[in-house]
């Protein structure tokens, strides 16, 4: 009897059954580039919902701008892009375009430093030392591949409701 | 005869490696600054097929091998990384070159707020991003110098060296109302900004009261804030009147330095002021306590 019961006990408590707690996918539908902010020099302190929302604004800006260069769209830019960015990819999108190429993007991440975020917290430079992977194409010719470990400046100005990037320039490495 | 034998295939490979490592005929020039035409020979014979990719370009050329490439100001404007291909056939080489900004041209200037109260110590903050004429950031210091200039005087800051292409500071306000004018100036470039500085909270404030049959008129004296400046007109002053029947509140604009209001009167009350967090004095009417 005893040997029953701790039969039935074993088959009850083994037999497989639904997760108490659920677990959410870590991968998001619309997967973005990982960025991560890993030092900020002030003079103003960046707090927690303009960091979160720098790290997302900025990832969507990169994901928008491949986007954008690989189907030669430059309506794309307007969710993040502002001003001399905006001009500038704009008018390589039109010339890209006109010339059959395009570009593909393969994103590894971004490594942020906040350079310079203004005491009245109307503008953020950020420094971004990125890896990706780059092909040009020429049609379905492919011109040239390689993976590029780049560094870039960055200028960040507030919108209504997300940051946008109003400047993006590459520097030779330090 | 095994030494020569050896040196000949050495020779072989190092020849056969160098030519798979440079790209066919584009030699280009290490410094390279925006807006800079530039000319670069190729070599060989043949039709070929050029790209210029970068930043801001996406060129394609149709060349005729072994003549030279000219790359005009306007195809090197964007600073960055820049990708020059040649295709002949479906064989393509590539190399990279880096176009670095000009000198600072430009300012982007940014201040904050546009209106102020006086006496506020870094209340005014002034950011001016330096770019050359391409709109390129110019990472080279530069140096830019910031200017206050009020009707009571002008105050200039020594000349400040950007960081990674940005200048900034911090301003106190004046002790007088009115605008003040906020210059950046980098050589020739110079961006200006206004600010408008507004009284500070009022200092005394001041009412009295007339009774006029069963209401009662009350106004301030002009309001002003401690160093004199009048207080601007449309700042909300609240009246205040406790009686019998309770407490009853008016708030009136201050019109050219004065707030005006009538309220009923029906026996003895006491009337208070306020503008802010600035309270006026009391008045009793009619034997209150």
């Amino acid at each position: 009897m005893k040997l029953f019961a701790s039969v039935a006990a074993c088959l009850f408590f083994s037999v497989p059954g639904t997760p108490q707690t659920g677990v959410a996918s870590s991968t998001p539908t619309v997967s973005l580039p990982r960025v991560n902010l890993i030092a900020s020099r002030g003079p103003r302190e960046i707090e927690d919902l303009t960091r979160q929302k720098i790290l997302h604004d900025y990832a969507a800006a990169w994901k928008t701008l491949a986007a954008g260069l690989e189907q030669n769209r430059a309506d794309l830019l307007n969710d993040y892009f502002t001003g001399f960015a905006k001009d500038e990819f704009r008018r390589t999108i039109k010339e890209q375009a006109g010339t059959g190429i395009h570009r593909h993007y393969v994103d590894h991440g971004h490594k942020l430093e906040a350079l310079f975020y203004s005491p009245d917290g109307g503008v953020m430079q950020l420094q971004d030392n990125v890896e990706y992977e780059v092909q040009i194409f020429d049609g379905a010719k492919l011109l040239h591949s390689e993976t590029v470990n780049a560094r870039y400046f960055v200028l960040m100005t507030p919108a209504a409701d997300r940051w946008m990037v109003r400047l993006l320039q590459d520097v030779p490495a330090s | 005869m095994r030494v020569i034998g050896i040196l000949f295939f050495l020779c072989s490979v190092f020849a056969i490696l160098s030519q798979a490592q440079t790209p066919p005929g584009l030699r280009l020039p290490a410094n390279i600054v925006a807006g800079e035409a530039v000319t670069i020979p190729s070599s060989g014979s043949g039709s070929e097929t050029f790209y210029l990719i970068g930043p801001g370009r996406a060129a394609k050329r149709n060349i005729q091998a072994g003549e030279n490439i000219q790359l005009s100001s306007a195809d090197l404007g964007a600073a960055g990384t820049y990708q020059a291909i040649i295709c002949s056939g479906d064989d393509c080489a590539s190399t990279s070159f880096y176009v670095a900004p000009d000198r600072g041209k430009e300012l982007v200037f940014l201040v904050h707020p546009s209106r102020i109260a006086v006496g506020q110590p870094n209340a005014i903050s002034a950011v001016t991003v330096v770019l050359d004429r391409f709109h390129n950031l110019v990472v080279q210091p530069e140096a830019v110098t910031f200017r206050a200039t009020s009707k009571e005087n002008g105050i200039s800051s020594p000349p400040q060296m950007t960081r990674n292409g940005v200048a900034w500071t911090r301003l106190n306000s004046g002790t007088k109302d009115g605008t003040v004018e906020i210059n950046a100036s980098l050589g020739q470039a110079s961006e200006r900004r206004v600010v408008q500085q507004v009284a500070a909270e009022p200092c005394h404030l001041h009412v009295s009261a007339e009774q006029k049959g069963n209401r009662v008129v009350l106004q301030t004296e002009p309001v002003r804030d401690c160093r004199g400046n009048a207080v601007p007109d449309g700042t909300i002053v609240t009246f205040t009147k406790t009686d019998k029947l309770g407490r009853s509140t008016v708030d009136a604009p201050i019109k050219k330095g004065v707030a005006r209001t009538e309220m009923a009167f029906g026996g003895p009350a006491m009337i208070s002021v306020a503008c802010g967090v600035v309270l006026g004095n009391d008045i009793q009417m009619g034997g209150a306590r």
